[in-house]
């Protein structure tokens, strides 16, 4: 039942046609990411080469990946930002301000890049080969957003035979077809009928509005990222490839750290395993060093994110609170009690508060700046009429927010009920689905959020 | 040895058989393709309306000549039924045949500046002066937190960032009840695409409206479609039909607001492109000074440096450094909608003597 491994003509294929797709915005993003697979080639090689000097070239590899981020993504940020805080003290340095084009999904592949050179180093994979390397850095459904994949995960893929199961077609076309409706109804609708205009015009929306607003935001980045990562699953699954998961249903989380087991998964564990931990390995062990590394490495996430405060400020929320949680397990169990919330109403409180500090650090996010922000969550005291809140957006939103309540196995179950229709009923369904996306969709393709990061 | 020979021979032969039938998904592919064709036929029409909004060329050809066989399949098939049906309930109108071209009632004499489509290999330079505005309009009451004026700004994707930015900054006044609204992509060069003229006449007909704000043209630098053809942009033909296009928009909406304030482009990064926004900046100076209630107001200073040249960071009101405009090198950032707004609510502010924001 199963094929052979990808040849190497796959390989080339799945290259060529990734770099094609990627330099479809600009060939000069092809240029950059050529330059980083390179890069961490010749590094990765340095490592196998001289394994007693491997730590001094994975700190070569790290310092030229996040050199060439900081150059690209941040460059402008870090000087305007400079010259803003010298300019009130007399200093105006002579500081060369060049546009820097920012690639599409620099973020991404250079994590993902960081995470080979760290498992190389860790043992858990061994030197890739040059195509292979490029295959996984350059691999076209998530070169753009992600998910942020391991090596030890992809790599196996591109030298193991292909196994049927990782051709589930209604799968993959359930994934695709999921994540169309996501991103090019709900989405769009959400965003036109109340979000865009409480985050730009905040003045002309009445506490009601940017309060529905806000939770609309809340929504929206989850049902756009989520259908990105369903596409980006399912355009791999129809290739062989299996990407992780994403998501898994954030927005029922008890705790931000939970929340944060629960989103953007594939970024987390990253944080956890290449910046968290050797911060905790490194550091000393006192309480306040481990709370502050929480708090850094959050506003490390934020600022990955986006050369823009809002994101720093938005890690921050998430990191303070994380640290806050963190203070409350330990005191709880120092006096022997049982950890908070794991029963009935206290879960159902700390849900709530869980739900509604994730929504509130979203407004900063979502915000052109902290400033804006404020205006925005200004509004929740301006009472007034809410033209602008209507049932059918109650019923998205609440629709939205319910489906992450509903067990898991009801999804495996329509998606059992698609698998069990057969290839023409299938194909029927996905024909019609795409006038229902057209119908109800926006004119022309809406840009993804997190492809700007 | 016989059997066990061919056997041996045909084992292999089934086996690499079965490999290759597994390997490749046929039934994945066909239901992809199967569901694509589906759903194009389904969406038939609206298909060929945006390979019809193509700019001309081979691909516009291509696509709509494909999307002619998907309609005329789909209508063989009755497949283009549900999505008439749904167009009818949701009142949707195919916007395959766009409305006549309204006409200027204004005298509108014809300059024509160029032979062909200008090819700039330098930065161009407009005779800007450090008056931003051809005209005063003075405004036609004096508005109050009880009786305020109402605007409305709206454009093409330039009023993306620059809109919200006046709107928030003629808020804090408390005499301007403003609206607004962007269209991606459009212009006046493609009412197939999106009837700029038509809109604008619905919209103003329905709404109560004191100030327009009007901005397109980023989109513009395209052939102009005629019923005698296709007309290359920047020809002496292309300039005359702008001009028309243009000259009628401004008295479609004269006669339906009392003031006009039409934002000419700024200047863009790439030469080639400047120099057509130039081009159309003119045609829009020009037609707006024959109009007693249309002020044009110049961007083109506004974001050029010192020389006179195109620059993507600007100093902002504290004289800090900022990034104003996208990566794309044509579009404004929040400051760069910030930088514009300013200069627009200032001209209103004089012309309608409103009170300083937060007084």
């Amino acid at each position: 039942m199963a094929a052979p491994a990808p040849s190497s003509n796959l390989k080339w294929s799945l290259l060529s046609a990734s770099w094609v797709f990627y330099g479809w915005w600009d060939w000069r993003f092809v240029v950059l990411l050529a330059a980083v697979i390179g890069t961490t080639h010749l590094v990765a090689t340095a490592m196998a080469t001289w394994p007693k000097s491997q730590r001094a070239w994975l700190t070569v590899g790290i310092i030229a990946d996040l050199g060439l981020l900081g150059f690209f993504k941040y460059y402008g940020f870090f000087v305007t930002s400079f010259l803003g805080l010298l300019r009130p003290l007399g200093l105006t340095p002579q500081i060369p301000l060049f546009e820097v084009f920012l690639p599409i999904g620099i973020s991404f592949y250079i994590f993902e890049s960081i995470a080979y050179l760290m498992e190389l180093r860790r043992g858990i994979v061994g030197r890739l080969p040059l195509l292979d390397l490029g295959t996984y850095l350059s691999f076209f459904p998530k070169v753009l957003s992600g998910p942020i994949t391991r090596p030890s995960e992809f790599g196996p893929q591109l030298t193991r035979p292909i196994a049927s199961s990782d051709l589930d077609g209604p799968r993959a076309f359930w994934l695709l077809g999921r994540g169309l409706f996501k991103k090019l109804v709900i989405a769009s609708y959400i965003g036109s009928a109340i979000t865009d205009g409480v985050f730009t015009t905040p003045g002309q929306y009445s506490a009601l509005e940017a309060l529905v607003g806000i939770y609309g935001y809340t929504a929206l980045i989850y049902v756009d990222f989520s259908a990105y990562t369903d596409m980006a699953r399912g355009v791999g699954m129809l290739l062989g490839f299996t990407l992780p998961e994403n998501f898994r249903r954030p927005y029922t989380a008890t705790s931000i750290r939970d929340f944060w087991s629960r989103w953007h998964m594939t970024l987390t564990r990253w944080l956890r395993d290449f910046l968290f931990q050797p911060l905790v390995v490194s550091g000393s062990r006192g309480r306040a060093t481990r709370l502050g590394n929480l708090v850094l490495v959050m506003l490390l996430a934020g600022l990955w994110h986006g050369a823009a405060w809002t994101f720093v400020v938005w890690g921050g929320i998430h990191g303070v609170a994380m640290a806050w949680e963190r203070l409350r397990r330990e005191r709880r169990r120092s006096q022997g009690r049982t950890p908070d919330g794991t029963t009935g109403w206290a879960k159902l409180r700390r849900r709530f508060l869980t739900f509604h500090l994730v929504a509130f650090a979203w407004v900063f996010f979502r915000a052109d700046s902290v400033s804006a922000a404020f205006d925005v969550l200004a509004r929740l005291g301006s009472f007034g009429p809410a033209p602008g809140v209507t049932p059918l957006l109650i019923l998205v939103l609440a629709s939205v927010f319910a489906l992450q309540y509903f067990p898991e196995s009801w999804s495996g179950r329509v998606l059992g009920g698609f698998r069990r229709i057969g290839p023409v009923l299938q194909t029927a369904a996905l024909g019609g689905l795409l006038l229902v996306v057209d119908v109800l969709g926006p004119e022309g393709v809406p840009a993804f959020i997190y492809t700007r990061f | 040895m016989k059997p066990s020979t061919l056997e041996a021979q045909t084992r292999p032969r089934r086996a690499r058989h079965a490999i290759r039938r597994h390997w490749f998904p046929w039934s994945n592919v066909l239901v992809l393709v199967g569901a694509l064709l589906f759903g194009a036929m389904l969406n038939g029409r609206a298909l060929l309306s945006t390979a019809s909004s193509l700019q001309p060329g081979w691909e516009r050809t291509l696509m709509t000549a494909a999307a002619q066989l998907l309609v005329d399949t789909g209508e063989v098939l009755h497949l283009d039924v549900p999505r008439e049906m749904i167009d009818r309930e949701l009142r949707r109108v195919p916007t395959t045949t766009p409305a006549p071209i309204p006409q200027p009632t204004t005298t509108t004499t014809t300059i024509v500046t160029t032979t062909s489509a200008p090819a700039a290999t330098t930065q161009p330079q407009q005779t800007t002066t450090t008056i931003p505005t051809t005209t005063t309009l003075p405004g036609v009451f004096t508005p109050t937190r009880e009786s305020p004026a109402h605007l409305w700004v709206a454009g093409d994707s330039l009023t993306e960032r620059f809109g919200p930015s006046l709107v928030n900054l003629l808020a804090d006044t408390g005499v301007i009840d403003s609206r607004r609204q962007v269209e991606y992509s459009t212009g006046l060069t493609r009412p197939d695409f999106f009837d700029w003229p038509r809109h604008l006449e619905q919209e103003l007909t329905g709404n109560t409206t004191d100030i327009l704000v009007f901005m397109v043209g980023a989109n513009d630098g395209q052939p102009i479609q005629t019923s005698a053809g296709w007309i290359p942009f920047g020809t002496d033909g292309w300039v005359e039909e702008y001009r028309l296009r243009v000259a009628g928009t401004m008295d479609l909406v004269a006669d339906l607001v009392p003031t006009i304030y039409w934002i000419g482009q700024p200047i863009a990064r790439s030469n080639e492109y400047s120099a057509k926004m130039a081009l159309m900046d003119e045609i829009y100076e020009t037609e707006a000074a024959r109009r007693p209630n249309v002020g044009y107001i110049d961007t083109w200073a506004l974001f050029s440096d010192s020389d006179g040249n195109y620059s993507a960071y600007l100093p902002d009101a504290t004289g800090t450094e900022v990034l104003m405009r996208s990566s794309d090198g044509i579009h404004l950032t929040v400051d760069g909608g910030d930088r514009l707004a300013v200069l627009v609510g200032e001209v209103i502010g004089t012309d309608w003597t409103l009170p300083d924001p937060g007084e």
